[in-house]
């Protein structure tokens, strides 16, 4: 098996561009902030699980439905039902079906929010990711030229990409700041 | 919470070592079974992964990706685009304008029709509010102030003044300066009082034998409820309150009751009536807050929530499995 499969593909570039708007339905549908998250995890391993994912015609419509579904079973091994939070379920689908100017803004919003991310990265960390990522320079061509070992690197560019993920999680935004530090001691080590 | 955090903790986990085997993959020193071995042992890795993979293709534009100020704080906007989808569908308060009143004899009165509310005021600057399907009749003068609740709800905010007299089911309750609410229910008359206080008046002779019992007094938060047997007077609970006053926002509000229960509650605001065909549903304990007049989200709820369907009816709906 690959290390990246099509679904890691298709998970990173139809699925994850909208998790702020997963995020913000899930929030809708649950109690907490922490709730959310793990409607939001569920809904995400349910669907590494699905045979036709490759059929989803509109990804992100599915997933909003996914989590109305998922809060739905999980309300209903409640005894009691809130039905605050179903009748605003039914909202969500209905406001999922707003027009594709806001679906394009908000994706393109999502690119620019990357390259912000990648401009407060912490310098190690960022130099690493930008000559391998955007300029395409081999790993070992980056590692030589900086004057460090491979494995140096690789842990400069994983944390790299740590930060990214973790920032890249709407309410993880804090980690950012610690990261000045932490990629230089790692880096180091 | 602990095991939300646990969770937490194990999304963080799960990032960081997606971050590292993202990273020996492009330095080409990765170890695939191993790798393999790490996705496959948890749905959060596999997630984590595709995460990581995420935002390493999300950063291919070469120009966006150089360290610069940028133009907008882009995260910030979609979060509240994304709000701002979901918001303005509060729920729409219904307050009719004015109330209508119409002289009858010595009283004057004022009615508002099923689902509707109605505000006015009395005589004396006091104010009140009639619910649904409600009629409210009202005399005052330098030494009365008398309201008879010939049907329905209504809430009152009474000015300092003499004991307002309200008069209902036969039954009378005595009104202090304040805000209370007074419903009326069958045999009975149940007064919630805000503020202010509210006493039980009985006209009836005291039995032959015994002393005159103390009078029934309810405090804010209070309940009194006047009916044939003894008057009572107990405890309102917050959420209580909160139910009790809730119709004055035109809302609704289910504080884990039957089924039964909540319909009946709703069919005082709807001129086409809710009626449970299976009886297996009436026990059923239901919960929310809803628009009072519009039964179409309470509906849907009960069929997403309950499987329970709605069929339409005579201008109504039958409740069925």
């Amino acid at each position: 098996m690959p290390v990246i499969r099509p679904i890691d593909i298709w998970f990173a570039d139809e699925v994850f561009p909208h998790e702020d708007r997963f995020l913000a339905a899930a929030l809708r549908i649950s109690g907490s902030r922490e709730e959310a998250e793990d409607l939001v995890q569920e809904a995400f391993a349910r669907l590494f699980t699905l045979e036709g994912w490759a059929a989803i015609d509109n990804p992100r419509a599915y997933v909003v439905r996914m989590l109305r579904h998922i809060a739905i079973e999980r309300l209903r091994r409640q005894r009691i039902v809130d039905f605050r939070q179903l009748a605003d379920a039914d909202h969500l689908t209905l406001a999922d079906e707003t027009p594709d100017q806001h679906r394009i803004a908000a994706g393109r919003e999502g690119l620019r929010r990357v390259s912000d991310l990648i401009a407060s990265l912490p310098e190690r960390c960022r130099t690493v990711f930008v000559r391998r990522r955007i300029e395409g320079e081999s790993s070992k061509a980056i590692a030589q030229d900086l004057g460090i070992s491979l494995s140096t690197y690789e842990k400069r560019l994983a944390r790299a990409i740590e930060l990214l993920s973790r920032a890249h999680l709407g309410g993880e935004t804090e980690t950012a700041g610690d990261g000045a530090e932490t990629c230089d001691a790692q880096g180091k080590r | 919470m602990s095991i939300f955090n646990d969770q937490r903790h194990r999304r963080r986990k799960a990032t960081r070592e997606a971050a590292g085997w993202l990273a020996r993959h492009e330095a080409g020193t990765i170890d695939e079974a191993r790798f393999e071995a790490w996705r496959a042992a948890h749905p959060g890795n596999a997630i984590a992964f595709a995460r990581a993979l995420s935002v390493w293709r999300a950063a291919e534009t070469p120009s966006s990706a150089l360290p610069q100020a940028q133009p907008l704080a882009a995260a910030g906007l979609s979060r509240r685009r994304a709000l701002g989808a979901f918001g303005g569908m509060g729920l729409v308060g219904l307050l009719a304008a004015g109330g209508v009143a119409t002289r009858a004899y010595a009283w004057d009165s004022a009615r508002s029709g099923i689902g509707e509310c109605r505000r006015l005021i009395l005589p004396d600057g006091s104010r009140a509010m009639l619910n649904t399907d409600s009629l409210l009749q009202w005399r005052f003068s330098d030494t009365e102030r008398s309201l008879w609740i010939a049907r329905g709800e209504v809430a009152l905010e009474l000015v300092p003044g003499i004991p307002a007299r309200v008069h209902g089911q036969g039954l009378t309750a005595a009104l202090s300066t304040g805000r209370f609410n007074v419903r009326l229910q069958t045999g009975a008359m149940d007064v919630t009082v805000l503020t202010g206080r509210a006493a039980a008046s009985t006209s009836a002779p005291s039995s032959a034998i015994g002393s005159p019992r103390p009078a029934e007094v309810a405090a804010p938060n209070e309940g009194l409820l006047l009916s044939a047997a003894d008057p009572s007077v107990r405890p309102a609970s917050p959420q209580h309150m909160a139910a009790t006053v809730a119709w004055q926002q035109g809302e609704i509000v289910f504080d884990n009751e039957p089924l039964q229960t909540a319909v009946q509650e709703y069919n005082r605001y709807l001129p086409g009536k809710i009626v449970i065909a299976d009886p297996d549903l009436t026990g059923i304990p239901v919960g929310g807050r809803f628009t009072s007049t519009d039964p179409a989200a309470f509906l849907s709820a009960l069929e997403l929530g309950l499987d329970i369907r709605a069929t339409p009816h005579e201008g109504g709906f039958i409740l069925t499995r």
